[in-house]
């Protein structure tokens, strides 16, 4: 399990971040004493820092910095200024990634996963689980009891959505808009496709009941 | 000044001369004088009287001269008391003096409404700085809550204060960018993530076609527009996206189509006016006149061409905008 520092002043955003990131089963740490956080940061060694760039006492950019000078743990900054000037300023003092406030969950979430991905990625594939299905991501390959079958970059990204959700609704939309963050810009037809598609697929594997749709509310496995 | 101008304002001299010349006159036809003399001495006074005047018209006319040309020439005209020399008379002396004083007074009231106009932008942004955080806290709750009615309101709230920033920023764009290359494609990707939720909510299709140009230019202020503009699309009926780019000689066209209403043919001209509503803003409500005002401000002072195309008649085949980027890099020519 990956754990991640959290650097935030503002309360209501730590305890919402803490509960969004540990609902995708990350392990969140917080602080309040911003003026030591470098070293709290250092001592708890995390595999990443999120980090607010407007904090009280002293000003994100700083401890940016100050940490990168010690350390190589990777940083996500996040700030409202919202100017090109700002991302290249905190990526010049070595954050690995940069987010604006209001941020999209989405892309908060597809950023911290792509930056621990390619820090730690480890050299076995991790294969996502449920019910019986097993998908690999790397590869695309759905395998069922013994059977597989190759699944498209789209078909495999509404699967692995549906993994992860382990059994609870995923709406159309919640669908698309996990689509839509990878650039496949696709409509409500698209994905009525990719779903016969998907299902179809399944059923070669002897999995043809496993995706269930819930009328009015999404799909579910 | 004339002539004519001047002796009109010497009336009392010419008159207090002519009286004299006329007593002579009488005087010397009285004596029984000839013709020759009753006209020459007479008409001597008045000539001396006249010339006299000469050297004063000559001095008074070069400077008035001086000051329309400045005047008629100068842009800002209440610099004129900065630019104008000091004349070498009397009344003009004063006149001098007087505009000096007003135009230091002018000066220094523009200075106070430029300070308090910059004053007002920091505050602006520092405003829609603070407000991001709760914006930010109130969406993680709506999200953690899986509250789509609040998400959907609470992008409403951010479209706004987004405008607000590049409103405020529009006045001194040209201080605030920062020119990179990016390609078309990176610029309609990041927009169409950023907005996923509200387009997929209305089901608006997107397609792409043709984006791998590269630009010059800043994008997050291009973003905004964008943003702007697929606003406007969506509140005016849209179901279809259409994002495609075309390269020309010198620039680059970034077109974005929609299968909306359209714009009405004589409206088409005034929609980037600020506060036009236009028939469709009466019938679809909700308009507020700003977005695309502030988007042709933006780019113009990004160095952008902004172009509006409906086709047919109002209620037919939607609109086309047509952003078109110089180019070369737009710091060797002189729009700054």
């Amino acid at each position: 399990m990956y754990s991640i520092l959290l650097i935030e002043d503002d309360k209501t955003i730590r305890q919402e971040l803490r509960s969004l990131l540990e609902k995708y089963g990350y392990e969140v740490i917080t602080t309040d004493d911003f003026a030591g956080a470098v070293d709290f940061a250092l001592a708890q060694n995390p595999h990443l820092v999120l980090l607010d760039i407007n904090l009280p006492f002293s000003d994100g950019f700083r401890l940016c910095r100050e940490l990168r000078r010690q350390s190589s743990i990777p940083v996500v900054v996040v700030t409202s200024r919202e100017s090109e000037a700002d991302e290249l300023m905190s990526l010049h003092l070595g954050a690995d990634q940069f987010v604006t406030k209001p941020y999209n969950t989405e892309i908060l979430l597809a950023r911290i996963a792509g930056l621990l991905g390619r820090a730690y990625g480890t050299g076995a594939p991790r294969l996502l689980r449920f019910g019986g299905l097993v998908l690999d991501p790397e590869r695309g390959t759905l395998a069922f009891k013994g059977q597989s079958a190759e699944l498209t970059r789209n078909e495999m990204r509404i699967l692995r959505l549906l993994l992860e959700s382990e059994g609870r609704i995923v709406s159309r939309d919640d669908m698309m808009m996990a689509l839509w963050q990878s650039d496949v810009f696709v409509d409500d037809n698209t994905l009525t496709v990719n779903i016969g598609r998907l299902r179809a697929k399944l059923r070669s594997v002897g999995a043809g009941a496993a995706l269930k749709t819930r009328r009015g509310q999404g799909y579910s496995l | 000044m004339s002539a004519g101008e001047f002796l009109r304002g010497r009336f009392f001299f010419l008159g207090l001369n002519l009286l004299p010349a006329a007593y002579f006159a009488l005087l010397l036809h009285l004596l029984g004088a000839g013709p020759g003399p009753t006209i020459f001495l007479p008409g001597l006074l008045l000539a001396l009287a006249l010339i006299s005047l000469v050297p004063e018209y000559w001095g008074k006319n070069r400077y008035y001269r001086e000051l329309r040309n400045i005047v008629a020439q100068l842009d800002k005209k209440h610099l004129l008391a900065e630019v104008v020399e000091r004349p070498d008379f009397g009344e003009g002396q004063i006149l001098y003096e007087t505009l000096r004083a007003a135009g230091k007074a002018m000066n220094d009231e523009i200075a106070r409404y430029r300070l308090s106009a910059a004053d007002y932008r920091e505050y602006i942004e520092l405003w829609v700085h603070e407000i991001k955080t709760p914006i930010a806290a109130a969406r993680l709750v709506g999200e953690n809550a899986r509250n789509a009615a609040a998400l959907a309101e609470l992008a409403k709230i951010e479209f706004f204060v987004e405008q607000a920033l590049f409103y405020a920023r529009s006045e001194t764009a040209e201080k605030d960018y920062l020119i990179r290359s990016v390609t078309l494609a990176e610029l309609v990707s990041s927009v169409l993530k950023n907005n996923a939720r509200f387009l997929i909510a209305h089901k608006i299709s997107v397609r792409l076609d043709a984006l791998e140009t590269v630009v010059f230019t800043d994008g997050k202020w291009v973003a905004f527009i964008l943003r702007q503009i697929i606003d406007n699309s969506v509140k005016y009926g849209c179901r279809a996206l259409f994002f495609e780019g075309r390269r020309h000689e010198n620039s680059v066209s970034l077109f974005v189509r929609d299968d909306g209403v359209g714009i009405p043919a004589q409206d088409i001209g005034r929609v980037c006016d600020k506060g036009f509503t236009g028939d469709n803003g009466r019938r679809f409500g909700r308009s507020t006149g700003l977005g695309l005002y502030l988007c042709q401000k933006l780019c113009r002072k990004l160095g952008l061409g902004l172009a509006f195309e409906s086709p047919g008649p109002a209620g037919s085949m939607g609109t086309t905008v047509e952003i078109v980027f110089p180019l070369k890099e737009p710091l060797d020519e002189n729009f700054y």
